[in-house]
């Protein structure tokens, strides 16, 4: 057994409050290879590079369906994924890992490494359902870069009792670069769920928007960091995040801990976050159509998954979410 | 007067330790459209409010009677189960839920029985069409991204739908074009015809909306207190020489 | 003014710093040897002539500071060396006075420049004056007094009748093991203040202690404990600069401040330290049932700065608010921000910071809010701003919340930009120059903090941004 530390704060604070990396302890010594499944359209090449699988979208092939990976979670395993998005590429992939919750209560590690390239003016959509009961531990890091005119944009749900802990760093590293993160959690029964993004702007006019919602019950523990590093030289960089978590019993621990670290002049930076109950306002409203209060909690706690749900880019997965949820 | 559905006695109201309803009196019967006019700041959205059960705002002192029982200390989801209504002069846009769904869950909580989905569909489509709402609107997140307009006869949606008993509408005419008062109004006699013995509370600064309504009592709020109470004439005369009159 | 000049970069003159830079030379001095050692600690006891319980505390602070690892976040300190820094300087000819005809001529002309006897007449409730390692000046107006009020330095008040009092408030708050430079101050302590303010005692005008550091490569190490009773009022002012040397000197204060049940306490400091200065000060407060704490703080100085008042908020509705600013310009790392901690039902907590960053300048805006799961009903809103004025300069936040309680309302808020150029040209447009406008907008961006001090303080912090900002007093 072994101890992992990651999602480390890019800027370190107070010790005491435990927010600076995730210790994971109890890890295996080593791993066996992570299956999965693949559904490649036309011209995606798959290629093999030391232990990593690589994809390759070629150069304006823009993919019309969403290309899919089903992870296989059948034990405790580990892979390590890259896509390379050509120059002028468009796809979306989808990452399955709904075999995290269909194994009963089995308890397993499941760790993906994927590296993402997006190449001039590439576009890539990334969709992550991740979904695990008590017992199951789930390790994801993904790297991204962004090239001049790149987009990346993940949209990751997060739901149950697991332990979830989710790297994510995106280097803007092109002009007018960007990123996007739509992210919606619910957790409960004492599930655990340990996030770091970090946007890192190198490219001038490169944009990032961060945006969670998240709903905690039931001895929940969740960690959110989220940081906009805007490196020297960025001129004109626009950076946001946002985190609104809805807690609905006193028994969860909510961290959130969003920085930005700024080395240029000529930038905005954004960060917001609202923690706790719902507003008077908007109560008051729901409650004046006949809803006990209890009763308006459990449907903004529904319609904060339904909404990102909704925002889904892919009809498939979101029908297997509804069938889901 | 027919039966009292609403019986307000001497009511002090306080919004942040400042005095806004002075003692305001005010019955009103079974199937009556009144209307509380004033200028602004007079303290009508407040009272509107209230009634309801706007965790915003304390009463101080005095009665409010629905249907006969005192509800100050109602909890705001019962004042609308037993058949209030308030149509908000600023809705909550509400992420994650379709304007659809949340019909479906008010109209199931304001009847206690499951509603049927495809004469709910039916229904809902109906009203929307009355009120020149586009179809696809349905199916969008309540209230969120929606113009003023649009707001306004998402309102007047829900009071067609729920058919309270007890419908208070503030300032639903505000910020709206012409063409979109219009359709309020028609929306309002929509509710009049549907439920005959509904009673109104229409609070507004202008007169346009009442132009094609039927109005029984007219009350004028001034600082906090009900100046003159009379009927629909009185509207004309507020519309010809404003408030002047009552600010003495 | 012609067109050019609009798109020109600023060209700020670094701050003409002279009302603080006069320094008295200090070979009259008594100083202790440079460094930090058992000896030397039980020597400053014996000078100080301590009780016996505050030797053995000194040193245990002493041993907790040798096992004690530096933390592992925050500006780099490396240019602190505490083998060169001297723990205890005590003013030639030193004695405890209570007029200014008794302070030593060039100390008492140190205090007239930076205008002290002038705002105590005009303006203050009580003055304490520390030039480096002791108060040379205590005094508290006589009405003051009489409603039951003292105000003294805290060695005095250690051999006298407050002795049991001290006693058990002393570094109750902040212990000796709650950091390094916390234990380092528990060892070699000197000078400070004791104000206690008895129950419904509402003193109407402010205290100020003033603290000035004159010796090259020494320590400050002055002890602020106040003790405020059930619904009394004080307003504190505190205000600290030193002239600048080539050597490093070290601040490592205390602040302790215990606010009753429904009392108010508000904390004010301008903080003007030279460019060679480690300030490392630990400020802390402790709220009873309906209190309420007020932290203004306007950092200036030093080099490196780490600074974040706690405010322990331990009683039903009790209340704390922080509002600050930080200026950061070349050659300075200025770590501040504050602590939040809800630990009873009802309880507030307001934050409002500004920074600005100019030249090489860092400033890092670090925070903690926690809500204990005991604290139902409580709330929590920060807005921190920083401005950005040029692109060497560096601005970081890094803010943290821990919520363990469902029934609350936080809300956080931060926002980093640069001063926009249609301010500067509506301005300019009016007939400032450049640097006039961007002085002003600075100005502005700071009235956080300026509104909520004295006038005189006010000016004067307008007067520090100004000088940053055009290299004079207009």
């Amino acid at each position: 057994m072994s101890n992992l530390v990651m999602n480390q704060l890019p800027g370190r604070t107070f010790e005491w409050l435990g927010v600076n990396e995730a210790v994971l302890s109890g890890m295996e010594e080593s791993y066996e290879a992570l299956h999965y499944k693949t559904e490649l359209t036309g011209k995606i090449d798959c290629a093999q590079n030391g232990g990593t699988d690589i994809y390759q979208i070629p150069g304006n092939y823009k993919a019309e369906q969403p290309v899919y990976f089903w992870l296989a979670y059948d034990r405790s395993a580990r892979n390590q994924i890259e896509i390379r998005a050509g120059k002028g590429s468009e796809a979306t992939i989808v990452m399955d890992h709904s075999a995290l919750h269909q194994h009963g209560e089995k308890e397993l590690q499941g760790l993906l490494s994927t590296k993402i390239v997006a190449e001039d003016h590439a576009k890539v959509k990334l969709i992550e359902i991740q979904k695990a009961h008590a017992g199951v531990r789930f390790v994801n890091e993904l790297h991204v870069e962004c090239m001049e005119g790149a987009e990346f944009e993940i949209t990751q749900l997060f739901l149950g009792e697991g332990a979830f802990y989710q790297d994510l760093h995106c280097d803007l590293k092109g002009y007018g670069s960007g990123f996007q993160a739509d992210t919606a959690y619910l957790i409960g029964k004492q599930g655990k769920l340990d996030i770091n993004y970090v946007a890192t702007h190198y490219g001038k006019k490169s944009s990032s928007d961060m945006k969670l919602n998240g709903v905690l019950r039931e001895q929940a523990d969740k960690i959110f960091r989220g940081t906009i590093d805007f490196k020297h030289g960025c001129v004109g960089a626009v950076g946001t995040e946002k985190e609104d978590v809805l807690l609905m019993d006193p028994t969860v621990d909510n961290k959130t801990v969003p920085l930005i670290l700024c080395q240029e002049e000529n930038v905005s930076g954004t960060h917001g976050a609202t923690i706790g109950r719902l507003g008077k306002e908007l109560l008051f409203y729901l409650e004046s159509r006949g809803m006990t209060k209890t009763e308006v909690y459990e449907m903004m706690a529904r319609a904060r998954i339904d909404a990102l749900v909704k925002r889904i880019a892919d009809e498939r997965t979101r029908s297997a979410i509804w069938a889901e949820i | 007067m027919s039966e009292k559905i609403i019986e307000i006695e001497n009511l002090y109201v306080d919004v942040e330790e400042k005095n806004i309803l002075q003692g305001v009196n005010l019955v009103a019967g079974k199937g009556e459209t009144h209307v509380l006019m004033g200028p602004n700041g007079a303290g009508k959205s407040t009272l509107g409010n209230v009634l309801m059960g706007s965790p915003f705002y304390t009463v101080t002192s005095g009665k409010i009677l629905y249907k006969g029982e005192d509800i100050v200390e109602s909890p705001v989801h019962e004042r609308a189960q037993k058949g209030m209504f308030l149509s908000f002069q600023n809705p909550v846009e509400v992420g994650g839920i379709s304007l659809s769904n949340f019909i479906r869950s008010a109209v199931a909580a304001r009847t206690g029985e499951r509603v049927r989905l495809w004469d709910f569909k039916k229904q809902l489509a109906a009203a929307m069409e009355l009120l020149s709402m586009d179809p696809t609107y349905a199916d969008r997140d309540l209230n969120v991204g929606f113009s003023g307009g649009e707001k306004k006869k998402a309102e007047i949606l829900q009071l067609l739908m729920l058919k309270p008993d007890f419908a208070i509408l503030d300032e639903p005419d505000s910020g709206l074009d012409v063409d979109a008062v219009r359709t309020v109004s028609k929306g309002i006699r929509e509710y009049q015809n549907l439920h005959k013995e509904g009673t109104m509370l229409i609070i507004t600064h202008s007169t346009k909306i009442l132009e094609a309504l039927h109005v029984d009592r007219v009350h004028v709020l001034v600082d906090g207190r009900i100046r003159e109470s009379g009927d629909a004439s009185l509207i004309e005369e507020i519309n010809q020489n404003g408030y002047e009159r009552f600010l003495k | 003014m012609n067109a050019e000049n609009v798109t020109e970069k600023t060209i700020v003159s670094d701050i003409n710093r002279s009302v603080y830079d006069v320094r008295n030379e200090d070979k009259d001095a008594y100083r202790f040897a440079a460094g930090l050692t058992e000896e030397i600690v039980l020597q400053l006891s014996k000078e100080k002539n301590d009780p016996e319980w505050m030797r053995d505390f000194r040193l245990k602070s002493l041993e907790i500071y040798n096992k004690t690892d530096m933390v592992e976040w925050g500006p780099p300190i490396d240019g602190l060396d505490m083998e060169h820094i001297v723990t205890y300087v005590r003013p030639k000819d030193n004695k405890m006075s209570a007029t200014w005809d008794e302070v030593p001529a060039e100390i008492k002309n140190t205090f007239d420049r930076l205008g002290i006897p002038q705002a105590e007449r005009e303006s203050l409730a009580g003055v304490g004056a520390q030039y480096d390692s002791e108060l040379v000046y205590h005094n508290v107006k006589k009405e003051v007094a009489e409603q039951g009020v003292v105000y003294s330095d805290l060695e005095s008040a250690l051999h006298g009748p407050y002795e049991e009092m001290i006693r058990q408030h002393f570094m109750k708050l902040v212990p000796p093991t709650d950091h390094k430079f916390a234990a380092l101050h528990g060892a070699v302590w000197s000078g400070g203040s004791f104000v206690y303010v008895p129950a419904g005692v509402s003193v109407e005008i402010p205290l100020q202690s003033y603290f000035r550091l004159n010796a090259p490569g020494a320590g400050q190490f002055e002890h602020t404990l106040i003790i405020v009773e059930e619904g009394a009022y004080l307003h504190f002012i505190e205000g600290c600069s030193a002239p600048k040397y080539n050597v490093a000197n070290l601040h490592a204060g205390c602040v302790e401040l215990f606010v009753g049940k429904n009392a108010v306490m508000r904390y004010s400091t301008i903080e003007n330290w030279s460019k060679n200065m480690y300030n490392l000060n630990t400020k802390r407060a402790i709220v009873a049932e309906g209190g309420k704490v007020e932290w203004i703080s306007g950092s200036f100085g030093s080099h490196v700065s780490y600074l974040y008042p706690m405010s322990i908020l331990n009683g039903r509705g009790a209340k704390a608010e922080f509002t600050g600013v930080t200026f950061a310009s070349e050659g300075q790392d200025l770590d501040t921000g504050c602590k939040m901690v809800h630990n009873a039902p009802d309880t507030s907590s307001y934050i409002n910071t500004r920074s600005i960053s100019k030249a090489d300048g860092i400033n890092t805006f670090r925070s903690s809010v926690v809500i204990s799961r005991n604290a139902a009903g409580s709330k929590s809103s920060a807005s921190c701003e920083s401005l950005i004025l040029d692109d060497e300069a560096r601005s970081d936040t890094i803010p943290a919340m821990d919520i363990k309680c469902d029934e609350v309302d936080v809300g956080h808020e931060a926002k980093i930009g640069r001063i926009s150029d249609e301010a500067i040209f509506y301005l300019m447009s009016r007939g400032l120059s450049e640097q006039e406008a961007r002085a002003l907008i600075v100005s502005g961006f700071a009235d956080n903090v300026s509104k909520e001090l004295p006038l005189e303080y006010a000016v004067e912090m307008n007067n520090l941004i100004r000088l940053e900002m055009v290299g004079s007093i207009g």
